[in-house]
């Protein structure tokens, strides 16, 4: 058999594997700085799959923004929140909820899984296909496609976009800022120390 | 369907085994910070199927649309995250099931 057969395979598998393993880690781990960090893994085994699709430009931009932008918000905003281990008790009608959760969402799954299974062969048949097999883009190069589609056919869409970026900026300067004073917070927090400290004596 | 041929389904389940895994976390957990980083893998599952159906379908639509859900996605991670702040600020603790004061 010939190698190239076996590897997109097992790359896929790897990958794969990798993403639904640490996206059950990021559920399962107490821990949300844990969760954060095993999220991380799975934005990057996510990209390996677009690059495995042959969209490099998404897998570039999965590392750049998911994995790293959003990713290091998200851990500086959860140390800068110092959550105390212990906070989250698991209280016995937290194991029904759960319990519950994971049913639910297994039928979910279960019925997707046989609508897809039905009619996802016949749509991808007849669909209508567009212009760019994977020779032309073989050819030119993904980065050149999606370039040249998002700065013609949508370019509408990607200046909203940075407009969107701004209302995003501003909402949150506004946010922290107009809410509570930073004093008030550091006051509270030391509050907070000191009570518990008072309580451990 | 053949194990060793890597067709459109084997993506598709991939993407839908993570959608579920993301509905699980936002339903079992209580913990804001991760119920929002669940969120983020429902939309990644969702960003595959799109990569998976513009290749498939021979088109660049779905790769267009998913530079879009990322950018939205990063101005979602912001404002989210400092609301998250705020309400930490404001109730000290980000168990949602001791945030109710909008309970009727």
């Amino acid at each position: 058999m010939d190698i190239a057969l076996i590897i997109k395979p097992v790359v896929f598998y790897v990958f794969a594997a990798i993403a639904v393993i640490s996206a059950l880690m990021v559920v399962i781990l107490r821990n949300p700085l844990y969760s954060a960090s095993t999220l991380v893994l799975t934005f990057f085994a996510i990209a390996g799959i677009y690059v495995l699709l042959g969209s490099e430009v998404i897998a570039v931009f999965q590392v750049l923004v998911y994995a790293g932008a959003i990713m290091v918000l998200v851990i500086f905003v959860i140390m800068f929140l110092n959550l105390r281990p212990g906070l989250f008790k698991i209280k016995p009608k937290h194991v029904f909820r759960s319990a519950l959760a994971v049913i639910f969402t297994l039928i979910i799954f279960l019925s997707t899984l046989f609508f897809l299974a039905k009619s996802l062969q016949t749509y991808m048949k007849f669909a209508q296909k567009g212009s760019i097999t994977p020779e032309i883009i073989e050819t030119q190069g993904s980065f050149q496609i999606f370039s040249l589609s998002l700065f013609t056919e949508h370019l509408l869409p990607f200046e909203l976009t940075s407009l969107l970026l701004t209302v995003a900026i501003i909402g949150v300067v506004v946010l922290i800022r107009g809410m509570t004073k930073p004093s008030d917070a550091m006051r509270n927090n030391q509050e907070m120390d000191h009570k518990k400290n008072s309580q451990e004596k | 369907m053949n194990l060793m041929e890597i067709t459109q389904n084997h993506y598709i389940i991939l993407s839908l085994l993570l959608f579920c895994i993301g509905m699980a976390g936002v339903l079992i957990r209580r913990n804001a910070i991760v119920i929002f980083l669940c969120i983020e893998i429902m939309l990644n599952a969702v960003n595959i199927a799109l990569v998976t159906f513009s290749r498939g379908l021979d088109q660049n639509r779905g790769e267009v649309f998913v530079f879009f859900v990322i950018a939205v996605a990063a101005a979602e991670s912001a404002i989210g995250l400092s609301l998250l702040i705020l309400l930490f600020r404001q109730k000290k603790t980000l168990d949602v099931d001791e945030i109710k004061s909008l309970k009727g």
